[in-house]
C-alpha cells in the first residue's frame, strides 16, 4: 500500500470501520512508514479531543430543570396516549399519574444518577480500551505509588491486590498495575488476563454511589462493565468477556478490593 | 412485557443516553428550548416503540436516529432543507490543496468553534461517528445516505475541520502578539 492510499483509509482504521485484510494491508505500511504513523496519531488525537471538547462544554449540557422532570414527562404523555386508546384503561393510567406525581421526585433523581453513572461506565470502558488494548492514552500512566502520594492514597493499597480466587474458568494472572488518566478522570488501574481476555479492574474516587454489590452498568459497544461502591471510590470491571462471566469476575474481586478501599 | 416492566428496561437502556443525545440536539439546533423540545420528542416515540429496539443492541445509535428522523421531518415542514452538499463541495475544493496537521495548545472553545465553521452536512457526520461512535452504516441509515456518501462527506468534512483549526490557530497565535 503507498501512502496515499493509506491516508484515506486512516479515519475509517481510526473508527475500527475496515474489514479485517484492509487492517492488516495498513497496520503492515504503518510499522514501516513514520509519516502515516504520525498522521494516525494526529487523527486520534483529534477525535479524542473532539469527544472530550462535546462531553465538557458546558453550554451544550441538558438544564438541571429538563433533565429533573423528564422522567414525569415521558410516563404522563405515556400515559395520557393510552387513555386516549380506551376509556376503559382511564382508571388505570388515572392511577399511573398519581404514582408518577407522587414518586416524581424520585425518578428524577433516579435518571441524574443513571445519567451520571452511564457516563463513568463509558469512561471506565474507554480508558480499559485505550490503555489496557491499545496503549494510546494520551498521558503516560504512573506507579501506584506516585500516584497515591500526589493523587489518592488509597490507590497504594493496590499494589498488593491478589488476583482473585474461585473463578470458574481457572485463574486469573495479573499483567499490570499503574494509574492512568481517561477523559480527564484519573484510575487505580489494575490489569489481569483470565480466560485468554484482558480484564481491567479500575478505581476511581467519586461521591455517586452504586452499592456494595456488583451491578451490571448498559454501555453501547461489545464491552461488559460491572461496577459498586467500596468507601468513597467507585470500582469498574471491564471486558469483553461475556456478561456474566464480567460480573462473576467482579463478584470474586468485590472483598479484596472492598477491605483495601474500607477507609479511603 | 407488562407497563411497568417495559418502563423499567427503557429506563435502564434508553435514559442513560440522553446526556449524549441533549448535546447532540443543542449542537444541531443551537436553541435550549428547541433543543429540549426534539430531545422530549425522541424520547417518547423511542418509548412508544421500545417493542421494536433490539435489546444489547447499540441503544445511542438508535435513539440518535430517531432524533435524526424527527428532525428532517421538522425541517422539511419548515422547508429548510441543507444546502446541496454537491455545492459546498465545490466551494471549498480550493482550500484543500494543503491540509495542515493539528495545531497543538488549541483549547475546547477553539475546537468546537472550528467545527462550527465547516458546513452543516459535515459537522453532522463527524458528530455522529466521533462523538455518538456510530458505525458508518448506522449514520447512513440515520442520515437516510449510502454508506459511501458517509465515507466522503467523513473524509472531506475532517479535511475541512482540519484546514479550520490551522486558520483558528494562526488567529490566536496573532492575538497572543498583540497582547
Amino acid at each position: 500500500m503507498q501512502c496515499r492510499e493509506v491516508r484515506e483509509l486512516l479515519d475509517a482504521f481510526v473508527g475500527d470501520q475496515l474489514l479485517v485484510e484492509t487492517t492488516n494491508d495498513v497496520v503492515r505500511h504503518l510499522e514501516t512508514c513514520p509519516a502515516c504513523r504520525a498522521d494516525l496519531e494526529g487523527r486520534r488525537a483529534l477525535r479524542a479531543r473532539l469527544q472530550s471538547a462535546f462531553g465538557r462544554a458546558v453550554a451544550l449540557a441538558p438544564s438541571p430543570e429538563f433533565l429533573n422532570g423528564l422522567d414525569a414527562r415521558l410516563r404522563t404523555r405515556r400515559t395520557s396516549q393510552m387513555t386516549r386508546r380506551s376509556w376503559l384503561r382511564s382508571w388505570g393510567a388515572a392511577a399511573a399519574a398519581i404514582v408518577t406525581a407522587v414518586s416524581g421526585g424520585f425518578f428524577a433523581r433516579g435518571a441524574l444518577r443513571r445519567s451520571r453513572l452511564a457516563a463513568l461506565a463509558r469512561n471506565a470502558a474507554g480508558d480499559h480500551q485505550n490503555c489496557a488494548i491499545k496503549f494510546n492514552l494520551s498521558e503516560r500512566p504512573i506507579p501506584l505509588e506516585e500516584a497515591a502520594r500526589r493523587y489518592d492514597p488509597t490507590f497504594a493499597a493496590f499494589t498488593t491486590l491478589p488476583a482473585p480466587m474461585g473463578l470458574p474458568n481457572g485463574a486469573a494472572e495479573i499483567l499490570e498495575r499503574h494509574s492512568c488518566v481517561y477523559e480527564g478522570r484519573r484510575f487505580a488501574h489494575v490489569v489481569f488476563r483470565y480466560s485468554g481476555h484482558i480484564v481491567s479492574l479500575l478505581v476511581t474516587g467519586d461521591a455517586e454511589s452504586i452499592g456494595s454489590s456488583p451491578e451490571m452498568l448498559p454501555t453501547d459497544g461489545p464491552l461488559h462493565v460491572a461496577s459498586f461502591s467500596a468507601g468513597r471510590h467507585l470500582v469498574f470491571v471491564v471486558s469483553d468477556l461475556p456478561a456474566e462471566d464480567t460480573s462473576r469476575f467482579a463478584q470474586a474481586i468485590v472483598r479484596p478490593v472492598s477491605q483495601r478501599l474500607a477507609n479511603g | 412485557m407488562s407497563e411497568e416492566s417495559s418502563w423499567r428496561a427503557f429506563e435502564t437502556e434508553a435514559l442513560p443516553h440522553v446526556d449524549r443525545l441533549f448535546r447532540l440536539a443543542m449542537w444541531l439546533e443551537r436553541d435550549r428550548a428547541a433543543a429540549e423540545d426534539l430531545v422530549q420528542e425522541t424520547l417518547t416515540q423511542a418509548l412508544q416503540s421500545f417493542h421494536r429496539y433490539t435489546p444489547g443492541t447499540n441503544c445511542r445509535a438508535w435513539l440518535t436516529s430517531i432524533l435524526q428522523h424527527l428532525r428532517a421531518n421538522r425541517r422539511r415542514a419548515q422547508n429548510r432543507e441543507l444546502v446541496e452538499t454537491a455545492v459546498i463541495e465545490e466551494r471549498f475544493a480550493q482550500t484543500l490543496a494543503f491540509v495542515p496537521p493539528v495545531p497543538e495548545h488549541l483549547t475546547d472553545e477553539d475546537l468546537l468553534g472550528a467545527l462550527r465553521q465547516i458546513p452543516e452536512t459535515y459537522q453532522e457526520v463527524i458528530l455522529l461517528c466521533d462523538v455518538q461512535e456510530m458505525t458508518y452504516k448506522e449514520i447512513a441509515s440515520s442520515l437516510n445516505i449510502p454508506i459511501g456518501t458517509v465515507m466522503s462527506r467523513l473524509h472531506r468534512g475532517r479535511e475541512l475541520l482540519r484546514v479550520a483549526l490551522g486558520r483558528t490557530a494562526t488567529s490566536a497565535a496573532r492575538t497572543r502578539e498583540m497582547l
